[in-house]
């Protein structure tokens, strides 16, 4: 039977693969009708990667799967707009958001096969339905921020009428990771409290790279109340602080370079 | 003389509640948790007492052992009085504001504008409560065998540990864990201070509490079910922790005004769609 690992490598380079496929079709025939399938199997291969890591855990957490995870709900939604896309008109600036965000799921991925951490065995105070909730929703929280963040990059690729809606577009998702990865960090509060009896707990690093994306987060909230900075600072700022999460939100659950197999 | 003091105290005051103060501390707080992520990172050792010691004693002792390295906790503190500070001036201030235009607005929107104001102020209380927990917190260890007792600090209870019930992973799914304990469970037998006697099951996030103390499971024997294993035995961490109430009653009301503040800010920004409004502070940079 081939290893979690094996099987986690295997799959996300199926995804990966899929994905790069995906980009070049996308930048030739927008409405290609091979996209949605190319997308579609890339998100069935990393849900497949977080369905099987997450059996072979179970009751437990299994470790550092949030790359894989948040990049498997960023595969859907990537899934669900080529999708919507094939239905209905779509504007060339969400085609250049979408792009943006395949680039970004690509990083992702491309981290996710060749820095893995996820061969650690799962401990057995991880078994916490807020350990669960934390993983999901800090996830989710992901997610946002990089839609978040791509919408503040589409901003200087936008003509000058389209760039105030850009903006908005991209507070609105940091709005929604902020909640996201608020929920995050209390459920993982809640969960030390209730397995060490402290709310944070010091062997761990990784609280301080979630907590540092969280005071990026609310910096970014916080922008739009000063009023000296011209709309173009303030997607830059957006931008450069929704960087700064996505990789503080990552970084410790990606390990040393490693080769595939 | 107090005429020259009152315009200082006005001047301190606006610039505590300023809005780039937040976003400087917010920075800074930032690129400080980066720091000591790498610390921690290097020395995880010399920042795990302060899981139990308490600030003061730890400051002292490990704290000034190697300053090179825990530099960055220091200046975390004190950019956290400064945030607390800075947000104690502004929600106030604000909330001032708020408050004399009340009445032109509907009690629902009214709702949603104070919820950014609860979310600040229960951060307070969240940071209020951790300094309580850092300053005044009491740990205690035990090591309890079945059939045996341990007495809580200050005669607040007896546990008595009864059993050792526990579930063993039985699965094909991790060959590494068959047959290992994966649900421990300690059957306690809790004596109040007053005399009451209850049942209660101890497990890995499965604290008990008993007089003002939560105690909680930090390792136990055997880990493996069956076999020549060690015999049956618990260590606890017993805490007295008066900030716990306070940082759940802050996640509590920052829940709650976050729950207030989504709704608002998602009408806030359907309004601005329709009427094609600028965000806001554009329009006086557009000008």
């Amino acid at each position: 039977m081939p290893s979690a690992t094996q099987v986690s490598a295997a799959a996300s380079s199926i995804a990966l693969a899929a994905h790069v496929l995906a980009l070049f079709l996308q930048g030739f025939q927008p409405r290609n009708r091979a996209l949605p399938w190319c997308a579609g199997t890339g998100t069935v291969a990393l849900f497949l990667v977080v369905l099987y890591r997450y059996l072979g855990a179970w009751p437990m957490l299994p470790m550092h799967l949030a790359p894989s995870l948040s990049a498997a709900l960023l595969a859907l939604f990537v899934l669900v707009w080529m999708v919507r896309f094939q239905r209905q008109e779509s504007s060339a600036l969400e085609l250049l958001a979408l792009r943006t965000v395949l680039v970004l799921l690509l990083c992702c991925l491309s981290a996710t096969l060749f820095f893995p951490r996820d061969f650690y065995l799962p401990f057995l105070r991880s078994d916490s339905p807020f350990a669960h909730l934390m993983l999901l929703s800090g996830a989710c929280g992901r997610v946002c921020f990089v839609l978040g963040t791509v919408w503040s990059l589409v901003f200087f690729l936008a003509a000058e009428e389209e760039r105030l809606p850009c903006l908005k577009r991209a507070l609105v998702w940091m709005v929604w990771g902020f909640a996201l990865w608020t929920l995050a960090m209390f459920s993982g509060e809640l969960w030390s409290y209730l397995g060490w009896g402290t709310a944070v707990v010091w062997e761990d690093p990784a609280l301080l790279l979630m907590m540092a994306a969280w005071f990026l987060a609310i910096a970014v909230l916080h922008l739009h109340f000063s009023r000296f900075l011209g709309m173009r600072i303030r997607a830059a700022c957006v931008a450069a602080c929704g960087l700064g999460i996505l990789v503080l939100g990552l970084l410790a659950d990606f390990g040393p370079f490693r080769p595939l197999w | 003389m107090l005429m020259s003091v009152k315009p200082f105290f006005t001047r301190l005051w606006k610039a505590l509640a300023s809005i780039h103060l937040s976003l400087i501390l917010c920075l800074l707080l930032a690129a400080d948790a980066v720091w000591g992520y790498a610390c921690i990172h290097r020395q995880t050792a010399l920042f795990i007492p302060l899981n139990d010691m308490g600030l003061i004693p730890w400051a002292r002792t490990w704290g000034q052992s190697a300053p090179a390295t825990s530099a960055w906790f220091f200046l975390l503190l004190i950019l956290l009085a400064l945030l607390a500070l800075n947000t104690l001036a502004c929600t106030l201030e604000r909330l001032r504001q708020l408050w004399a235009v009340r009445t032109q607005f509907s009690l629902c929107r009214f709702l949603g504008k104070l919820g950014p104001h609860i979310m600040h102020l229960s951060v307070l209380l969240i940071l209020l409560g951790y300094l309580a927990s850092y300053t005044l917190a009491k740990t205690e260890h035990g090591v309890l065998l079945p059939g045996r007792s341990l007495d809580l600090p200050g005669n607040a209870g007896k546990l008595h540990f009864t059993a050792f019930a526990h579930e063993a992973y039985q699965g094909k799914r991790m060959p590494l864990f068959q047959g290992e304990v994966i649900r421990p469970k300690a059957l306690l037998r809790l004596e109040a201070a007053d005399g009451t006697v209850r049942e209660a099951a101890l497990g890995f996030n499965r604290p008990v509490r008993l007089g003002g103390w939560s105690v909680h499971l930090e390792e136990f024997a055997p880990k493996h079910s069956g076999g020549m294993g060690l015999k049956p035995r618990i260590d606890l961490k017993m805490r007295r922790d008066p900030g716990v109430q306070l940082y759940f009653a802050g996640i509590l009301l920052f829940c709650l005004g976050l729950g207030l503040y989504l709704p608002e800010r998602l009408v806030q920004e359907k309004h601005q769609e329709t009427h094609k409004k600028p965000l806001q502070g554009e329009t006086g940079r557009q000008k």
